[in-house]
């Protein structure tokens, strides 16, 4: 387990912007589960060395925020808002429906580990609710034919 | 009146520097830093009357003002990206589809509080919006406006995207600070204050992205004529974000002071299917609720908190007569109880207990006297905790409570 | 001092107060005796501001600002107790007892219940205060009684964690924690340790190491901070779970290495319940070690201890008084003449102790017999160890230092404190370097790391001494020849640090002493010193080491350190004691113990002497715990240990430090020198007749310079004087070879340092099994692939002496090739490093 070179370059580049090595903690995280996938507690203890900071600090930020993956998730993340204006909109319509299509439950992953179904908190996407986020990209304004378009798509 | 959508509402705008320049973009930079010193830009800023658009309404000139004289630390000026508030949506647009007039928003503010190096802090989900700004930066520092010796003025910016990774509260400017150094998003104890010790302990502004958006145009205009749009001590434009049960959803800019109702139905195109609206957040979920019949009321900062609700981030989520208000409650109540950051007991033991209490009347399984306590948490919530995500999450249950108090008694009898 | 600049007026309750200003409202309030509950806050930690019991309502600030963060100012109007606080208290109480095993604090009939529910504590799982640890001590506890709190508006939650008993010295039980977070801030700003901290976030949130491991993994030093901090019974000690508030305390000096550290024994009834740290801002500056905090408690009250003599008689123990094992003493004692009497005494007794053992030897039997395991645990090397004592500067040099360079030193378990000097020292930007051949606690801190291979030391020393001699030498020959070139780089820019550094410091720990190369090491320590002028602090293993030397129990020292060998120091010492004190003639010392002649009578005090029973006629054993059953002693004496008796240590500063007695010894135990006195009168001889340890005090302080007052010691940090040397062979016949084809692996060895008076730790307390493994072996990833061997396999090792079977450890930290051992006192492999092979033993 290591960063590439690139990653390493990267992370030096990051580092030079900032008066104190602390603060490219989540950069570096990200980067980390850009490259592995997810930051599990091997990948934190490698970072911590890598950082020289002591994994226990760097564990305790990494659970505070929502984004970063303990364990591998399917190819495709798919997030959807259950917040006020999505849920107005009929968000809960749209996760029963994924879920029903993918035949999984909220936080579970496809057999074939291709989708891990997830529910999060607003995406700042309110005007074209419901809204969900697949990796990194946002699709709007769903509809269960949108959402039987979009999954179709992905391979 | 168009200051923030005036480039992106043009048919072909692809927000690129050749564009935004093609629109007059960038002459405030120029302007600001060949001919006025950073004192001037000060007291500009100070005469439009500008307040702070992340929610808190805090006048932008004075803010930049508290940072200490002849420090000899390096200031920091960080823009407040992390757009989280639900019901919110106006900074991303901004983001992904005018970034230089956020950049130069930033510049110029950089060099007036005699900042080197800006952070711009933007939530973790906007991958493609950190993707735009950073190829934005790009362009701008190729072009000489960010970087070192900017338009031969000897003087050096640095600017940088920090990614969040998901946390509401990140979006309160001392917990974006923790972040930003790499630690938990917890609020920092107050005094003292970001413009006296901020990130890394060195003085810093931070303001939020539609703040920023601003400053071009009140230093090409003027902070008087800026001061001329809008309503007393509420000047300027505003995003009004619309969500919710309307037949037009999305991001309008008016000057403040434009009325809710007509927000609602002259430009909302009015309640999705006709029907009759039964309330309405004004300024994101967690400002209080107003009735249909409240919505007579000018947005601006003054007016809303006179009724006893706030305009917030202006995010103003509709609802319809088919919402139960139960389900509403619930919904924030949820979404403040998973946000909660558990540094301090009022916020991190309230707050899962208004949701179980709603979660308990909403399943039947209510008690008369819930309703009252639920009243009386909000009420050990508020002003008790360290940061205002207290009051962020006990007023609008509060008010959900207070206002449609039939509904949660309909759940209970 | 003008006020503007130091004060402002406040007014608390209507109080006008001048307080210091910069002070919270909290802190001012409570200087002058105004109660405002809190429980976040902690004297010595920084403000946290989560509990928000301490809210308070200050004029002119909207909202209740919390007393604990805000600071006073000029003109402050606060008003601690308003109705509305109170009642604001109340609630945010209520919602903390909301997830708290809270129901006995709230319970009607909890008064009446008391009474009745004498037993039943020691349940598994804490759903009450009466089940709690804590119970009676307990912040929360005390402040639902002062907010009168009788019924919470809230259903009870119960958090459902596991309670978490797998580590050693305290147990866990998160269902009762409040998170206030003074066990964070402990560990990470008093400590510097980062063993805790909060994990997750909101209503999830829990304190812990990261993932779910244990502290043990997780690198924790077991100091004890944290659950001398935690207001609930969240966290509890293992072993005095159940004891209740103690009774009272007693300041005394821990014996468990030379650091010294002070420490309060918690006392109820006539028994030690536990020991905490206590202020001194010499030593310890309130923090402990795991042996200080956790350990004194289980080591004095083990239920093995001696507590009546007795002696051997045809193979079986009968049982006497005290009396008569004086009597039968003195008898054997009479009837020996010097050349076969042996006496052992151990460098953990006080100097009273030593000074009479020494006296008694001397006087009583007129033998110069008298030594230490010391010489055994530091073999060769002790010379040059003594000559480190001999330049030893305080502790407190490490905090003015901009350069430390440890030599050989872990501070995890033992030592802790030194540990939480260095890391202070390093947030102050003090750089620290080390040479080490083995894997240790201070990589995280070190700016620079050795760690040579073994048998590489004394060149990696030697070239730090040339790379700093202050006239250049004209060779650099040795350097190209044995280090590699970018060792010598790196080796070349640590001589340079050392030689631009502002006063540096060298501190010894104990990973060479027991190498064949010691004293080698050791004197290239000295000189790199002398070249650097740096102050050097060896820290001893026994904490009385430099005691034993003043006092004078080896052979070559007489009392004051003087050789006995000195013609005038005798006759000195003849005047002062006006007795007869023969003139130097002892070829005997701890190392011929078993290889010597066979004695008349040998007598050990407070040492346990390797291996079984060396020859002798009658052997006398005298100790707090019984000797293992292959020494087959003629007589058994019970004595006092540390927490019993009255007296002095002086530890590896040269301090004099108190030991105080805290509870009567048990049965018919008393202090070593007691005993001894009372058997020297029985035989008649004169000088004896000591009623206190005051009493000797003086007698030493009238012989030795700079003891001063019993009660008021005068002798500070101060380096150790002693003139003429031990007589120690000047160099061990070497066996030594390099590793080769056959014995591809070097191996070294430590010894256990962690004893007191002769036993290992471990063998009575019970938690440091887990800390202290000796018979482990440490094998490098590489080749224990190339070997077969994994992590717990039994090993043997062969050389060409030896074959031994110890556990196998995995470890990326141990140099390839290398090979090593803990192993007990006594143990020896001859050589070290020793050429060894390895294989896995077949199942």
């Amino acid at each position: 387990m290591e960063f590439s070179q690139e990653t390493k370059q990267k992370f030096q580049e990051i580092l030079s912007h900032y008066p104190v090595k602390t603060a490219a903690v989540l950069p570096a995280v990200h980067l980390a589960q850009e490259e592995f996938g997810y930051v599990s507690e091997e990948i934190i203890e490698y970072l911590a060395k890598f950082m020289d900071m002591s994994p226990v600090f760097l564990k305790n930020t990494v659970s505070f925020y929502t984004m970063f993956k303990g364990k591998e998730t399917g190819k495709y993340l798919i997030q959807v808002c259950h917040t006020l204006s999505c849920s107005l909109m009929g968000a809960g319509n749209i996760i029963d429906y994924i879920k029903e299509k993918l035949n999984i439950d909220v936080w579970e992953t496809t057999p074939d580990k291709k989708f891990t179904l997830v529910k999060v908190e607003c995406l700042g996407s309110c005007g074209t609710a419901p809204v969900m986020q697949i990796n990194d990209d946002y699709y709007e304004n769903l509809t269960e034919e949108k959402i039987d378009e979009i999954l179709s798509r992905l391979s | 009146m168009k200051i923030l959508l005036k480039n992106i509402e043009e048919p072909d705008y692809t927000g690129s520097i050749q564009d935004y320049r093609r629109k007059g973009g960038y002459t405030a930079v120029s302007k600001a830093i060949k001919e006025m010193t950073p004192e001037e830009i000060v007291e500009e800023v100070k005469k439009s009357g500008i307040r702070g658009r992340g929610g808190a309404g805090f006048p932008t000139g004075v803010k930049w003002g508290f940072i200490p004289k002849n420090t000899d630390k390096p200031i920091y000026l960080i823009c407040n990206a992390d757009e989280g508030e639900p019901g919110t949506f106006k900074d991303r647009i901004i983001i992904e589809r005018d970034p230089h007039l956020l950049l130069e928003g930033i510049i110029i503010t950089s060099y007036a509080i005699k900042s080197h190096q800006a952070y711009l802090y933007i939530r973790g989900e906007f991958v493609y919006g950190a993707n735009r700004l950073n190829s934005a930066i790009r362009e701008a520092a190729e072009a000489g406006y960010i970087g070192k010796d900017i338009l031969g003025s000897g003087y050096n910016l640095d600017v940088q995207i920090h990614r969040g990774a998901g946390g509401y509260i990140c979006g309160e400017e001392t917990a974006l600070l923790e972040s930003l150094e790499g630690k938990r998003g917890w609020p920092r104890i107050k005094p003292p204050f970001p413009a006296a010790e901020g990130a890394f302990r060195c003085p810093t502004i931070v303001n939020n992205v539609e703040t920023l958006a601003n400053i071009p145009f009140i230093i090409n205009n003027g902070g008087e004529s800026y001061a001329e749009i809008g309503v007393k001590n509420s000047t300027g434009t505003k995003l009004f974000c619309l969500s919710g049960h309307i037949n037009k959803p999305g991001i309008y800019e008016f000057p403040l002071g434009i009325s809710l109702r007509s927000l609602i139905y002259e430009h909302g195109g009015g309640i999705k299917n006709n029907n009759k609206l039964k309330g309405v957040i004004p300024g994101g979920s967690s400002m209080p609720v107003l009735a249909s019949d409240e919505i007579d009321v000018s947005m601006d900062f003054d007016s809303l908190a006179n009724i006893g609700s706030a305009l917030g981030s202006a995010g103003v989520i509709v609802m319809d007569e088919t919402v139960d208000m139960v389900d509403v409650s619930l919904n924030v109540a949820k979404f403040y109880a998973h946000e909660s950051c558990g540094q301090c007991t009022p916020c991190r033991e309230g707050m899962p207990w208004m949701r179980d209490i709603i979660s308990r009347i909403k399943d039947g399984k209510g008690k008369k006297e819930d309703i009252d306590t639920l009243l009386d948490i909000t009420y050990n919530v508020e002003g008790k905790t360290i940061c205002p995500f207290g009051e962020a999450g006990a007023w609008p249950i509060r008010a959900f409570v207070n206002k449609f108090r039939e509904d949660f008694e309909k759940h209970i009898n | 001092m003008s006020k503007e600049n130091k004060t402002v007026t406040i007014n608390i309750d209507d109080q006008i107060l001048e307080v210091e200003k910069g002070l919270t409202i909290l802190r001012a309030a409570e200087q002058n005796n105004i109660y405002i509950p809190a429980l976040c806050s902690h004297k010595n930690l920084t403000p946290f501001g989560g509990c928000r019991m301490c809210i308070v309502e200050v004029e002119g600030m909207s909202g209740f600002p919390t007393a604990c963060t805000t600071p006073v100012e000029e003109g402050m109007v606060i008003k601690t107790h308003t109705a509305q606080v109170q009642a604001s208290r109340v609630e945010i109480l209520q919602l903390i007892l909301s997830e708290h095993t809270s129901s006995c604090l709230i319970c009607e009939e909890k008064d009446e219940c008391k009474e009745y529910m004498g037993t039943i504590r020691k349940a598994g799982v804490t759903t009450g205060c009466r089940y709690c640890p804590k119970d009676g001590q307990c912040e929360l506890q005390d402040l639902v009684e002062k907010l009168g709190v009788k019924e919470i508006n809230y259903p009870i939650y119960y958090r459902n964690l596991r309670v978490e008993k797998d580590d050693p010295f305290y147990d866990r039980d998160y269902n009762l924690c409040i998170l206030c977070g003074r066990c964070i801030r402990v560990c990470q700003e008093i400590r510097i340790a980062n063993t805790l901290a909060f994990k997750q976030r909101g209503p999830k949130t829990v304190v812990g190491p990261a993932y779910d491991r244990t502290h043990i993994d997780a690198g924790c030093e077991f100091c004890g901070a944290c659950v001398s901090v935690c207001p609930t019974g969240a966290l509890s000690e293992k072993v005095s779970k159940w004891e209740g508030k103690a009774e009272r305390e007693e300041l005394t000096t821990c014996p468990l290495c030379g650091v010294g550290c002070q420490i309060r024994l918690l006392i109820k009834k006539n028994e030690i319940i536990g020991s905490l740290p206590a202020e001194d801002p010499l030593v310890n500056n309130g923090q402990l070690c795991v042996k200080g905090r956790f350990c004194v408690a289980e080591l004095v009250n083990n239920y093995q201890r001696l507590r009546k003599p007795y002696k051997t008689q045809n193979g079986t123990k009968v049982e006497i008084f005290l009396e008569e094992a004086v009597e039968l003493s003195a008898e054997k004692l009479s009837a020996c003449s010097p050349e076969q009497f042996g006496m052992l005494v151990s460098p953990n007794c006080s100097n009273e102790d030593l000074y009479i053992a020494q006296k008694f030897a001397r006087v009583a039997v007129g033998s110069h017999n008298i030594d230490t395991t010391a010489r055994t645990f530091y073999g060769t090397g002790f010379n040059a160890f003594l000559n480190l004592m001999r330049m030893a500067v305080p502790l407190s040099d490490v905090l003015k230092a901009s350069i430390i360079l440890c030599i050989g030193l872990d501070t995890r378990f033992g030592r802790s404190v030194v540990g939480v000097e260095l890391r202070k020292a390093v947030e102050r930007g003090a750089k620290i370097i080390t040479i080490n051949p083995r894997h240790h606690n201070l990589t995280m801190i070190a700016e620079k790391e050795f760690q040579p291979v073994p048998k590489m030391e004394v060149n990696l020393l030697n070239s730090l001494v040339m790379l700093t001699e202050k006239k250049k030498t004209p060779t650099s020959q040795f350097r190209s020849k044995r280090t590699t070139g970018s060792l010598s780089g790196e080796l070349s820019t640590v001589a340079k640090m050392l030689k631009e550094a502002s006063a540096p410091v060298f501190l010894v720990g104990s990973e060479f002493l027991q190498y064949d190369e010691s004293p080698q090491i050791l004197e290239a320590v000295e000189k790199l010193a002398r070249n650097v002028s740096a102050g050097i602090l060896p820290l001893p293993v026994q904490n009385n080491l430099f005691g034993s030397v003043l006092m004078g129990v080896y052979p070559e020292f007489l009392p004051g350190g003087f050789s006995s060998t000195g013609k005038e120091r005798i006759d000195n010492l003849r005047k002062r004691w006006s007795a007869d004190v023969p003139n130097f003639s002892s070829q005997w010392n701890a190392e011929t113990l078993s290889s010597g002649s066979r004695m008349k009578v040998l007598y050990f005090i407070g040492e346990v002497p390797p291996n079984s029973r060396p020859p002798s006629d009658f052997l006398i054993f005298q100790n707090i715990y019984p000797p293992d059953i292959s020494y087959e002693p003629d007589l058994v004496i019970p004595s006092a240990a540390f927490t019993e008796m009255d007296g002095t240590f002086i530890n590896g500063e040269g301090r004099i430090q108190r030991v105080r007695k805290a509870v009567d010894p048990p049965g018919e135990a008393l202090p070593d020198w007691e005993i001894l006195c009372r058997i020297a009168q029985k035989m008649g001889i004169k000088g004896f007749d000591f009623s206190n340890a005051r009493e000797i005090y003086e007698e030493i302080s009238s012989l030795i310079k700079g003891f001063g007052d019993f009660d008021n010691t005068k002798r500070k940090a101060n380096p150790m004087i002693c003139e003429g040397e031990l007589n120690i062979p000047e160099t061990r016949p070497s066996r030594t070879k390099k590793a080769d084809k056959k014995f591809p692996f070097l191996l070294s060895v430590s010894v256990g340092e962690h004893t007191y008076r002769g036993f290992p730790l471990s063998t009575w307390v019970e938690g440091l099994k887990k800390l202290f493994t000796e018979g482990i072996i440490d094998i490098n990833p590489e080749d224990a692939r190339k070997t077969g061997i994994s992590r717990s396999d039994e090993v043997i090792v062969t050389s060409a002496y030896f074959e031994k079977i110890w556990s196998a450890n995995i470890l990326s930290e141990q140099t390839q090739g290398t090979l090593h051992v803990t192993l007990p006192q006594g143990e020896s492999i001859g050589n070290n490093p020793h050429p060894v092979k390895i294989r896995k033993k077949d199942v």
